[in-house]
């Protein structure tokens, strides 16, 4: 019974902002296109993989990720800091 | 001392690398085995059971055991892509049928938390992905002591936008690990359109035939796997019974508000779907089998045709069958200059930071 009330109420939200808010549909052929470039770039991984195993650069991958988000996050903060002129941030 | 502290620096990190290289190399070799050992014997048989123009069984249905196999090593992954050497036509008609299929992952251990099982359909244009809809997934309960068997059981609507040519299963748990796992068994089943209740109906005869295919076709096996890939089977029908003789709508979860609402997102969906493809291309379990297909050449002249050559279609296993040491040696190489990028990355960004003030 929760749960019922708990649907009609999400239902009643979702369609309201849907009548609002008329998101339009992507084309099939889109979808088509997009699949069959990526049925491509899947078979052009397995080549980078039999050269460079992934299993292997996995690791690399991520301290590079944690690297560039931790370094340009510091500095997007700071900057965001020293603009506020009572913090008196250099 | 600074050449030194650099000198000792790069002596380790290069020890890191073949580490690390070492380490993906096990790792993928494994998996190359895990993959070779799935050699289906009984794709012929599928093609003759489960074609279009083959009479159905009296009751509308027919289920047969894609493959089954009995691996002893064990795999611990986040996910894991099953896939199959040669693409399996399946003479998919999802005009008069629905298609089920059925996962069982036995001796199973650790979190179980796959986000999306999906099949791939295969062309010679590409490969495409589908997604299963109404998907169930239960703990296989009720063994007993000695050759235990403990896993889980996935059965899943294959999307009618599925062409039919079979090429893999993939099951991703990008929230958790899938655990490990040996001895995963992988059934589709046929089932005719229908009122929900047919459909119910036919959906537990067809898991009867598919426990006596399945029953017969490991009678080699020890009793303790037959016992259990039964209770599988019962534990099948039983959760499509729960799924299909519903007494309250409640009991379908929110499922359907999803589906329903999921082609009114229209766009984001899609931009969500596309984004987790990209993120899936660099997935090391995701990754096939490497190969270069030279499309045929065939010229019409005065209303005959001359073939120029054929479709060819390279595979770089060869290369490793031919020269394996020179590809490890390759591998080894490769993966050291990739680490060694890194290693500058990380110096640049330490000198940006640290000593440029």
């Amino acid at each position: 019974m929760i749960i019922g009330l708990i649907k009609k109420l999400l239902s009643f939200v979702l369609d309201t902002i849907f009548s609002v808010i008329d998101i339009p549909i992507v084309p099939p052929e889109l979808v088509e296109a997009v699949n069959f470039v990526f049925g491509y770039m899947r078979d052009g991984m397995s080549i980078v993989n039999f050269f460079l195993p992934l299993d292997a650069i996995a690791p690399g991958i991520d301290l590079i990720i944690i690297l560039f988000t931790v370094e340009h996050g510091y500095r997007l903060v700071m900057w965001i800091l020293q603009k506020i002129p009572m913090l008196n941030v250099k | 001392m600074k050449k030194f502290v650099r000198i000792v620096s790069l002596s380790v990190a290069l020890c890191l690398c073949c580490c690390f290289s070492t380490f993906g190399s096990v790792k993928a070799s494994a998996a190359e085995s895990f993959y070779n050992t799935i050699t289906p014997p009984e794709l012929a048989n599928l093609n003759a059971n489960l074609g279009s123009g083959n009479v159905l069984s009296s009751d509308g249905l027919n289920a047969q055991s894609l493959y089954e196999f009995n691996n002893t090593t064990t795999y611990t992954a986040s996910s894991i892509n099953f896939i199959y050497p040669d693409s399996w036509n399946l003479d998919f008609n999802p005009d008069l049928y629905d298609y089920y299929l059925t996962l069982i992952f036995d001796s199973y251990s650790g979190t179980f938390a796959p986000d999306f099982i999906r099949v791939t359909s295969y062309t010679a244009s590409g490969s495409s992905n589908h997604n299963l809809t109404d998907v169930v997934i239960d703990s296989i309960s009720g063994r007993g002591s000695g050759n235990v068997l403990n896993g889980y059981h996935i059965i899943g609507k294959i999307p009618d936008t599925f062409n039919g040519n079979f090429r893999s299963v993939y099951v991703s748990g990008t929230s958790g690990t899938i655990g490990k796992y040996l001895c995963a068994y992988i059934s589709i089943t046929q089932v005719n359109k229908g009122t929900e209740t047919d459909v119910a109906q036919s959906i537990i005869s067809a898991i009867n035939n598919q426990t006596t295919t399945l029953m017969g076709g490991i009678s080699s096996a020890s009793s303790a796997i037959q016992g259990s890939v039964g209770q599988a089977a019962d534990d099948i029908q039983q959760s499509i019974e729960d799924q299909y003789q519903m007494e309250d709508e409640e009991d379908f979860g929110f499922s359907d508000i999803q589906e329903q609402y999921e082609e009114k997102m229209g766009v984001l969906t899609f931009g969500t779907e596309t984004t987790l493809q990209m993120l899936d291309l660099f997935s090391p379990s995701n990754a096939g089998e490497a190969y270069i297909r030279v499309p045929g050449w065939s010229m019409d002249i005065q209303g005959e045709t001359y073939n120029v050559w054929n479709e060819y279609t390279f595979y770089f296993s060869w290369i490793e069958d031919w020269i394996p040491l020179l590809v490890r040696l390759m591998r080894t190489f490769n993966v050291t200059m990739f680490y060694i990028a890194i290693l500058m990355y990380i110096n640049k960004v330490y000198e940006r930071n640290f000593l440029a003030k």
